[in-house]
């Protein structure tokens, strides 16, 4: 909405954004509940900071109104601030995750840097409830570890995690026993305080220094090398090794928390439910049925403040499971046709013909080319899933090169994703039957091997070591993504597209067609399918 | 001490600005390196006033105490040549305007600043005339001769040519070869070039002032020299200002587009620090650009003149960058705390754009100055900065247009 990615500030025009899609003025609102208590954060945050930083962080909360959401928030709606109420982090995260899921019954693991006070929690839910088994608490932290890392390999703490999935790739697990080192103990997870001090910059001790060396300094440009001698070598397997053992302390608390619920199926949320390669890990090596709603991370939370209220605090039926992502917002034809004008695009045709439309799509990536994809509603959570996508076929592995520097002007060592029709999956990737709806990778949250003998089919979507990320695409007459990527499997004998979000590198993904123009314009697209309409890069009037 | 050395071609230029301020005083012209250098090698003499050259920021507090007691003025950097006094600003050339309600709702600004209908208004004393609204102009510009060609040049602050003094710009060059032809015989009658550039000016500032202050001039010819601050504040204006009504604006420089972008809540206003953001797209900010200059040019048809379609050109037209020119871009790329970063990351898209993709390169009237710097190599600096010339490059501008003024004035004489 403020075109700002991970933008903390308070979100009015997606207050108005949601109230206009459902049709609702602030006075029809039964009740409004924050995802966290402020002053359980500050509480904390204050306890954590260093003597010197004190007064200034006290002043800057107050001075910021951070303790003062219910006045903000009532204000904005012009509301009673008593109908304001607030939910747990964990809370919100635990709702969002298990009141999304299928289960009736499950396990509920959330797993993030830091709520109010607790890192990682462990629920039973059950029909309307959802009762917390235990919980770790702040500094010991898997999402602040996994941080740590991600600063020092040189990426943006709360931006870059995905960044260090992909170059942990390229990378060899040799620094495991190290990071270990920094463990105080590994089940629960304790951070040992030689290496870490959470009051200081850096959230890093001397200790931690003289084990690792210096931090990476190249920026977000990792120049993927197979030079053993090469510095950057030398980080990659420092990522490989914070991701393996990532891994490992996801796969120890989620197996402790199954075998205290004897719930073999798992809802979860928090940051580090975003991890596709640990949540591959859960369902290989633990056999779960998993089930990780599709915004995990704190964006996802205020759905689950609302789930919470009504299910649990209410104990009103719950409704029925996220079945899809498409819950964002929908831009009708005469909407875009307008943002056309209005940006000065003088070059389009309209095909009002959806067979047409989809077949004019699928023949110019069948030929190769890269295409902007912009169509119903938009997704929530990080992920593009065929509504605001650019694709490209999933071949030759140039493609890659293509979209990464050229299209997108991102980073070259970053993979791509694979959308592949559901029922052609297993032909394509090392992925388990039965196969559902509601597991992760529909929403493209876990990772696969990609069969040796589809990798040069599969060259641009296939990772370094094998692997891709695919999105799971099920039948559905009203998805024209799906449509799509049958016109382009009838052309081409190949079910599969690169799937990559709609946005240029450092920005977030498009969501309005004004927004999607503007970041056309400046990619290296050379076509987009919005709506109807497909518009070209021509001659401006 | 300046990481640099004057060489006697740039001593002799500050000689000459100094001059056309102050006439004949007699002037101290020093270049402190240190406190103690201040103290025993400088202000000791009898002057009327003291012109340092660069001197280190850090020791500006304890240059304004050393010389507290006799005006001091400074050229600031390594290629001004525009005076400007230590503390405060030079007195403006019209004592009424100097204390109008525009001058002082900007008493502090340094540059010499205010606010304005028809666009920001920048007085750029110390380099050389001004005229009351910062033209480059000598008083008030005289009526038209009978035997004489009036060209008007609009643009903005490279038209204004701010790294040049005032014979060194390119309007005052083109004025000198077209004249130098006229008395050669061909074409015959004499030109006066007048120039309208100004800072931060875009073509419908340019519109505006032409009607303001020029149009009873009646100029044979007009040339618009622009590009540049239309691209780099249509990357930043207002999308619905830009995309549907065609509207640029002076972005860093007025006093309300910084509340504007801070949404209803006229009490936030956006910082000088906070960066700038890409909030259009390559067709809103060409076609804002060729609208309106389309529209410039229809006025100035209109009233019988010619319209010389000029687009300036930028430090990354040239074909190799000098020496200098390289070392000012790496400085610039390498501040992640520049506001102004999208400006060096997006305007050669837009330049390419504007080339490529419109009508532009088909028209007979248009001086691509722009591309004509392909040509240019690393042996001369001619960039100050990212936009504006040295007087090598408002040579090269000069030449380009009088090549295209030379044709139009020949064909208008058969």
């Amino acid at each position: 909405m403020s075109r700002a990615k991970h933008d903390g500030r308070y979100p009015a025009r997606a207050i108005r954004h949601v109230l206009g899609v459902a049709g609702l003025m602030p006075a029809d609102l039964g009740r409004v509940v924050f995802y966290e208590s402020p002053w359980s954060k500050f509480e904390r945050v204050v306890r954590g900071v260093g003597e010197r930083e004190r007064s200034a962080t006290v002043s800057r909360w107050l001075l910021q109104g951070r303790l003062e959401v219910a006045d903000r928030i009532g204000e904005d709606l012009g509301i009673d601030p008593a109908r304001i109420g607030f939910c747990g982090h964990h809370q919100s995260h635990a709702a969002a995750a298990f009141f999304c899921s299928p289960f009736e019954t499950a396990t509920v693991v959330v797993l993030d840097g830091v709520g109010e006070k607790e890192t990682a929690s462990a629920w039973r839910g059950s029909g309307g409830s959802l009762r917390r088994i235990w919980s770790v608490r702040f500094p010991h932290s898997i999402g602040l570890l996994y941080s740590i890392f991600t600063a020092f390999l040189g990426f943006e703490v709360n931006d870059g995690e995905h960044k260090l999935m992909g170059m942990a790739a390229y990378g060899a697990p040799s620094r495991v026993a190290d990071i270990e080192r920094t463990l105080a103990r590994r089940r629960p997870l304790r951070l040992s305080r030689r290496f870490y001090d959470f009051t200081v910059a850096g959230f890093v001790r001397p200790a931690f220094g003289e084990l690792f060396g210096a931090g990476r300094v190249g920026g977000d440009d990792f120049a993927a090398c197979t030079d053993p001698s090469s510095p950057e070598t030398g980080f990659a397997d420092v990522a490989a090794s914070i991701q393996a053992v990532t891994e490992n302390l996801v796969g120890d608390f989620v197996a402790e928390a199954v075998s205290r619920t004897g719930i073999p199926r798992v809802a979860m949320a928090g940051g580090v439910a975003l991890n596709g390669l640990a949540n591959a890990r859960l369902q290989r090596d633990l056999g779960v049925e998993l089930f990780v709603q599709p915004a995990a991370g704190d964006a996802g939370s205020a759905m689950g403040a609302a789930l919470w209220e009504h299910c649990v605090r209410r104990r009103r039926a719950r409704p029925p499971p996220l079945e899809t992502p498409l819950i964002g917002g929908a831009y009708d034809d005469d909407r875009i046709r307008r943002a056309l004008d209005d940006g000065g695009f003088a070059c389009w045709r309209r095909i009002t013909e959806p067979e047409a439309l989809i077949g004019a799509a699928a023949d110019l990536l069948a030929a190769g080319r890269v295409i902007g994809w912009f169509q119903g509603r938009s997704e929530w959570g990080p992920r593009a899933l065929g509504a605001r996508s650019l694709l490209a076929p999933p071949a030759p592995a140039g493609v890659r090169d293509l979209v990464n520097r050229r299209i997108k002007f991102r980073e070259a060592f970053r993979p791509f994703a694979p959308a592949v029709l559901a029922e052609r999956a297993a032909d394509y990737f090392e992925i388990a039957p039965p196969m559902k709806r509601s597991q992760p990778e529909s929403f493209m949250l876990s990772i696969a091997r990609v069969r040796q003998e589809r990798r040069e089919e599969l060259a641009a979507v296939t990772h370094v070591d094998g692997t891709a990320r695919l999105q799971l695409v099920w039948p559905d007459p009203a998805s024209a993504f799906r449509q799509l990527i049958e016109a382009f499997a009838a052309r081409t004998g190949t079910p599969v597209l690169l799937n990559t979000s709609f946005n240029l590198r450092g920005e977030p993904i498009v969501e309005t067609p004004e927004d999607a123009l503007q970041t056309f314009s400046w990619s290296g697209l050379e076509t987009l399918v919005m709506g109807s309409f497909v518009i070209e890069k021509g001659p401006i009037r | 001490m300046p990481a640099y050395c004057l060489t006697s071609v740039e001593l002799a230029r500050r000689r000459r600005s100094i001059e056309l301020v102050f006439g004949g005083a007699d002037i101290e012209l020093a270049s402190p390196v240190d406190l103690a250098h201040i103290k025993s090698n400088v202000g000791s003499g009898g002057f009327d006033a003291t012109v340092l050259i660069d001197p280190p920021p850090a020791l500006l507090k304890a240059l304004s105490e050393a010389y507290r007691s006799r005006p001091v003025y400074v050229f600031r950097g390594p290629d001004s040549v525009q005076l400007s006094p230590l503390e405060g600003r030079l007195p403006h050339d019209d004592p009424a305007l100097s204390h109008s309600i525009f001058h002082r709702l900007a008493p502090d600004r340094p540059d010499a600043t205010f606010f304005f209908p028809g666009g920001y208004v920048h007085r750029q004393s110390g380099q050389g005339p001004i005229d009351a609204f910062g033209h480059r102009i000598d008083g008030v510009a005289q009526e038209r001769q009978a035997d004489e060609v009036i060209i008007a040049v609009f643009g903005g602050s490279a038209a204004w040519s701010v790294g040049c003094l005032p014979d060194e710009t390119f309007a005052a060059r083109l004025e000198d070869k077209l004249n130098a032809r006229a008395a050669a015989g061909r074409p015959s009658r004499r030109a006066r070039v007048v120039n309208y550039g100004l800072h931060g000016q875009v073509v419908l500032n340019e519109a505006w002032r032409f009607v303001t202050f020029c149009i009873d001039l009646k100029p044979d010819i007009v040339i618009a020299h622009d590009g540049y601050n239309d691209f780099v504040y249509g990357l930043v204006n207002d999308p619905e200002l830009i995309g549907r009504h065609q509207l640029a604006y002076q972005e860093t420089l007025e006093d309300w587009s910084p509340r504007l972008h801070a949404g209803w809540d006229l009490t936030a206003v956006r910082t000088p620090q906070e960066r700038l953001k890409r909030r259009n797209s390559i067709e809103a900010i060409v076609r804002a650009y060729i609208v309106r200059k389309r529209q410039f040019e229809t006025v100035v048809t209109g009233l019988g003149a010619r319209f010389v379609w000029g687009l300036q050109p930028f430090l990354l037209s040239k074909g190799a960058l000098s020496a200098r020119e390289a070392a000012y871009l790496a400085a610039r790329m390498a501040d992640g705390s520049d506001p102004q970063r999208v400006f060096y990351d997006h305007t050669l898209e837009l330049y390419q754009a504007f080339a490529k993709r419109t009508d532009w390169s088909a028209r007979a009237n248009r001086v691509d100055i722009h591309a004509a710097f392909a040509a240019l190599g690393a042996d001369v600096d001619h960039f100050i900065d990212f936009v504006h010339c040295t007087p090598a490059g408002d040579e090269v501008i000069a030449e380009f247009y009088a090549s295209h003024l030379w044709q139009i004035l020949a064909r208008s004489e058969h």
